[in-house]
């Protein structure tokens, strides 16, 4: 400390926290280790101490390439501690996992949820086989979910596109639905109720909607 | 494109195994040469070696990719010259180490190298998703997709297209292989379409299933170097493709199966217009 100007200038953090309106956007930068993006973290909120940031909508950015469950999963721990909401994780890798939520029957009370109800996770392209969306809230998929993909949903789930994989919904939310412009799911879930497309060779495919009732899932034309 | 000088680098991938990779990496090399191209082939299915037995090459191999990562020899020394196709050479795995012992950064250095050289870079990857396949597409300008028109191949490929987007790289393009044009034509097997309408890619070409592949196979002999095979007719399109011509896709029909085939074609028309869509 005895030459200021020889003080090299601090390198970027792992993790910056900017505010945007009400709502937060925390973004980890490319090569980053998960303890160090924690660590980072965590000093952040720290920092602001007493709850400064609870109650807020966070958006998380991670660095491009295959998604990093782990680091999301950590991270997401962290801000949940901080009382935040996650409402969004964005990616180029696409196993996004949000705040995997317990199944309902194991959760204190349905429609309660660190998640608001309408804090949609907007997936802006389609699933591929193998590639698994899990969120507290509703889902909207803007493509096409393929067989081999997965969605795990706290609330309702709309495909904008073919849904041919598994989709679970309502895992936090009572009265939600799955609704495509093709729903062929290998494996629909709603709540406790399953069912599974009929198999119908040369059909043409029309938009419908599925929901719980009584039990057992109800498919209607989407309108 | 990364924008580096030199030759492309192109590799073929498919999640599952036994759906054609590396007969497909031999005749596109094969093709892509026979076009007057440089071509060198990598065989990046390191701990196994097969690359230079389906080529025909194997008795030739001094040196193999691990001389060239361990710096005991340059790359373009380390190339197997193809004495039937001027242009065409072939760059050997090692079979006594696995593919840990190599790294995607000297995957990255030895075909950097070998792009000085060519006009083409084909590395020839291997099956599933783990350490091997990240080496083989790591160097890649672009990824070729090999499929056969099954359900558990469609689906390892649509994995892979998943992995190859998220590496940062261009969307795959698809060879589908082993379509059987009979059971196409009775709605026995997935069609073209039925195909990229889960995957969604464009589509690269389109190979017949062919007897003298296998044949050709097995003397080592690719079936781009048999003049009149379909398949090989289908590879030479390939090439083609890749090397940026516009090649209609072969037309998949029945051949020469006497009158029953004849009657068929004639309802093929209908029916199969909109067949096996699901």
């Amino acid at each position: 400390m005895s030459n200021l100007r020889e003080q090299p200038v601090p390198p970027p953090l792992p993790v910056t926290v900017r505010g945007r309106g009400r709502s937060l956007r925390v973004s980890v930068r490319d090569g980053v280790a998960v303890d160090a993006a924690e660590r980072s973290l965590r000093e952040q909120l720290e920092r602001r101490a007493g709850g400064f940031f609870a109650g807020a909508p966070v958006s998380l950015e991670l660095p491009d390439g295959e998604l990093d469950l782990v680091l999301a999963q950590r991270l997401a721990a962290l801000l949940r501690e901080g009382g935040m909401h996650l409402v969004r994780v964005e990616s180029r890798g696409v196993d996004v996992e949000t705040s995997p939520s317990a199944p309902r029957s194991q959760a204190a009370r349905p429609n309660e949820s660190a998640v608001p109800e309408d804090a949609a996770l907007v997936v802006r392209r389609s699933l591929r086989s193998g590639q698994r969306v899990v969120h507290d809230g509703p889902i909207l998929v803007l493509g096409d979910v393929n067989p081999g993909a997965e969605i795990v949903a706290g609330g309702s789930v709309v495909v904008w596109g073919h849904l041919r994989g598994t989709v679970e919904a309502g895992r936090v939310f009572e009265d939600s639905s799955v609704s495509a412009l093709n729903l062929a799911p290998t494996q629909l879930r709603i709540g406790n109720a399953i069912a599974r497309a009929p198999e119908e060779p040369g059909r043409v495919p029309v938009p419908e909607v599925a929901r719980e009732r009584d039990g057992a899932i109800e498919v209607d034309a989407w309108s | 494109m990364n924008g580096t000088a030199g030759g492309r680098i192109i590799t073929i991938t498919s999640g599952k195994g036994g759906v054609g990779k590396t007969t497909a990496s031999a005749n596109i090399g094969v093709a892509l040469a026979r076009r007057g191209l440089r071509v060198a082939v990598v065989d990046g299915d390191i701990g196994l070696r097969n690359l230079d037995v389906v080529m025909g090459l194997e008795n030739r191999v001094v040196y193999n990719i691990l001389h060239v990562v361990r710096g005991a020899v340059d790359a373009e020394r380390a190339l197997i010259r193809d004495k039937r196709v001027a242009g065409l050479s072939l760059l050997a795995a090692d079979q006594h180490s696995d593919k840990d012992d190599v790294s995607p950064e000297e995957m990255i250095e030895v075909c950097e190298a070998l792009r000085n050289h060519v006009d083409y870079v084909i590395i020839d990857s291997p099956a599933g998703i783990e350490q091997g396949f990240r080496n083989a597409v790591a160097p890649a300008d672009e990824v070729v997709l090999v499929t056969t028109p099954e359900v558990s191949a469609v689906r390892d490929a649509d994995r892979v297209i998943g992995l190859v987007e998220a590496a940062g790289k261009p969307s795959p393009r698809l060879v589908l292989n082993r379509i059987k044009p009979e059971l196409v034509a009775r709605g026995d097997m997935m069609t073209t379409e039925d195909v990229l309408d889960i995957l969604r890619v464009s589509i690269l070409g389109v190979v017949p299933e062919d007897g003298s592949i296998v044949a050709a196979t097995n003397r080592g002999e690719p079936v781009a170097l048999v003049d009149g095979s379909r398949a090989g007719q289908a590879f030479h399109n390939i090439a083609a493709r890749i090397a940026g011509e516009d090649v209609p896709l072969l037309p998949i029909t029945v051949e020469d199966t006497g009158l029953l085939g004849r009657i068929s074609s004639l309802f093929r028309a209908g029916p199969a217009a909109d067949g096996g869509r699901s």
